[in-house]
């Protein structure tokens, strides 16, 4: 069989957005904090899911606005797991070249949104500009791996709301790193929020947000932040896009008998 | 309420294109950097079966019995979804085993309009031909699930068995039944069984194991022989339920809600209740032909009704 790409196509308005998976995710158990297995099992049980196949998943994407093209995050490159560092293969299988990122909007300095921003030392994406939070990049001042992203990269940072191209605002989410910032994208009435790392395992998390994770800089302000937005997203009707929901990562929450759920945004038939 | 002349005229509202004039629209995706509307689980050991999308088709309230347009529009709102654009998946389904490729339902070909017909360009993005195909299997002989399966009155998987239940073959055979329903679809069921008749697997009765691991599960009511798929692998297993429900997100929280598609809505109402109770007693996964691409997943109670629950993504190894 001939492998298929794990893309789709999505829109917001005249906004044109592509998820691209980097591959699943090995997270699990061990990576929560406030949570013993058997609660663990029961919550993932009641989303018809089963702790021993269960996976996260790794998303990026890219959104077209106006004459920008934008990417959000790169992926991994393959660092944690062999199933993982596929965001390449699969820009290029939804018809994109890496000369056509103009910019590259990085959520937050963690490995798994900015290792595939690196192609053997040098910019993966050689004629972007790179939008990162001044927190992050003050926070990650001693990570080799920032650091040199920071190198490769033209790039300026933000602090607070920020345009980021037409139609995209930076929205910073602190907590599981101090800068850490989705994207709002808003054409005409339509609205769809990039809430990045806001769950890390959706199941688990969605029923119970106050179950933090170990890879939170600040677990306290990262589930205040969580229960906030979850609260307005809620109330909004405004649909989605997680890094770690599983691929394409879209949908709508609701309330749930407990917590919350996610709802999978309909197919769009665009290819 | 419907007579059930009007119910079966309801297909007279389609889209029909006469097979004279199929033009080539199956070409499926379009353009260079198309992207495939194909998704393949692997199930068990040995396995997997591939989601492939005919495109979508607009059912609204008009098309439905036993709810309003206002009723419609709530049930639809609740399932973020717009009631004034909404459309059904149009889904088949490639199933690999034991070094066979099947496929149960073969899309509309060019027999519904030009927003659907994708699925041949679908299944050549997985790497496969038509010439490929042993089996084609059909859930019922509705132009939406058989259509493709001929192409200018020809056949279009040259090597294929065609599977299809009596009760099916019997109903779409008898002029009696043509003179009450809609012509187009009885012509397009006797091409599809006179370009097969020569390899025609007529199954009968409740459950009949057509391949290793393939078994049938006869779903009365949609269509006399509506027919559903068991593919079990290993201790994975999952029920393609075909035309279960059309309207996903009215019909799953309101099964009594029947469409004009429907021969025998309420039979086709009774056996929808009986396998939704099954389905979520079972923990069952389930793929359906008209649920939003892919179609996947597990059915869990809600409110008086049920919703979907989406099976997770597959990634691939």
């Amino acid at each position: 069989m001939t492998r298929l790409p794990d893309a789709q196509r999505l829109h917001v308005g005249a906004i044109r957005i592509t998820a691209l998976s980097d591959g699943p995710l090995p997270l699990g158990l061990d990576n929560l904090k406030g949570v013993d297995a058997p609660e663990y099992a029961r919550l993932l049980h009641m989303h018809h899911a089963e702790p021993e196949t269960w996976r996260s998943g790794l998303n990026a994407f890219v959104i077209e606005t106006g004459d920008r093209t934008i990417l959000v995050d790169a992926g991994v490159a393959g660092n944690m797991g062999e199933q993982t560092g596929r965001v390449p293969a699969n820009l290029e299988a939804a018809g994109f070249s890496p000369e056509d990122i103009d910019t590259v909007y990085v959520t937050h300095m963690h490995a798994d949104h900015i290792a595939g921003l690196m192609t053997d030392g040098k910019a993966a994406f050689p004629k972007a500009h790179l939008r990162v939070h001044q927190a992050d990049k003050d926070h990650f001042a001693g990570n080799d791996l920032a650091q040199s992203v920071l190198s490769a990269y033209e790039h300026e940072t933000f602090a607070g709301e920020t345009d980021i191209a037409p139609g995209l605002r930076a929205l910073p989410l602190p907590g599981h790193t101090p800068g850490h910032s989705g994207l709002e994208i808003m054409d005409g009435d339509k609205t769809m929020l990039i809430w990045t790392d806001i769950v890390h395992i959706a199941p688990v998390q969605l029923a119970n947000p106050e179950i933090g994770t170990g890879f939170d800089v600040d677990i306290d302000a990262a589930r205040a932040t969580r229960k906030q937005i979850l609260d307005r997203v809620t109330v909004d009707r405004t649909p989605i896009l997680g890094s770690h929901i599983t691929f394409p990562g879209a949908g709508v929450i609701e309330a749930a008998s407990e917590g919350y759920r996610f709802v999978p945004m309909y197919y769009t038939h665009d290819t | 309420m419907l007579t059930r002349r009007q119910m079966l005229a309801t297909g007279a509202a389609l889209p029909l294109v006469p097979a004279t004039a199929r033009a080539a629209s199956h070409t499926g995706t379009t353009g260079t950097n198309a992207l495939a509307d194909a998704l393949r689980f692997p199930l068990g050991e040995d396995m997997a079966v591939t989601v492939l999308s005919d495109g979508a088709l607009r059912i609204g309230p008009e098309a439905l019995q036993g709810i309003d347009a206002e009723g419609y529009a709530t049930l639809m709102q609740d399932a973020y979804r717009d009631p004034d654009t909404f459309r059904a998946a149009v889904n088949g389904f490639l199933v690999e085993a034991n070094g066979e490729k099947m496929l149960i339902d073969a899309g509309t070909g060019g027999a519904m309009g030009p927003d659907l017909g994708r699925l041949l360009g679908n299944l050549s993005a997985t790497g496969t031909a038509p010439e490929d195909i042993t089996r084609v299997i059909a859930t019922h002989l509705h132009p939406d699930h058989v259509g493709g399966a001929v192409e200018g009155g020809e056949a279009v998987f040259p090597n294929a068995e065609l599977t299809v239940h009596e009760q099916e073959r019997a109903f779409w055979t008898e002029d009696v039944n043509m003179a009450e329903g809609s012509e187009q679809f009885f012509q397009i069921a006797r091409t599809v069984l006179d370009q097969y008749s020569d390899r025609l697997n007529v199954i009968s009765g409740d459950e009949v194991e057509v391949a290793p691991g393939l078994t049938s599960m006869f779903l009365p009511g949609h269509t006399p022989g509506h027919t559903g798929y068991v593919l079990n692998s290993g201790d994975q297993s999952v029920l393609i339920w075909a035309d279960i429900v059309h309207a996903a997100p009215v019909q799953l929280a309101r099964p009594e809600v029947t469409i004009g598609f429907d021969v025998n809505p309420e039979q086709a109402a009774e056996t929808r209740a009986a396998l939704l109770d099954r389905v979520v007693a079972d923990r069952m996964m389930i793929a359906g032909s008209h649920i939003d691409f892919p179609g996947m997943g597990h059915i869990a109670p809600e409110g008086e009704g049920y919703r979907m629950v989406n099976a997770a993504y597959p990634y691939r190894a």
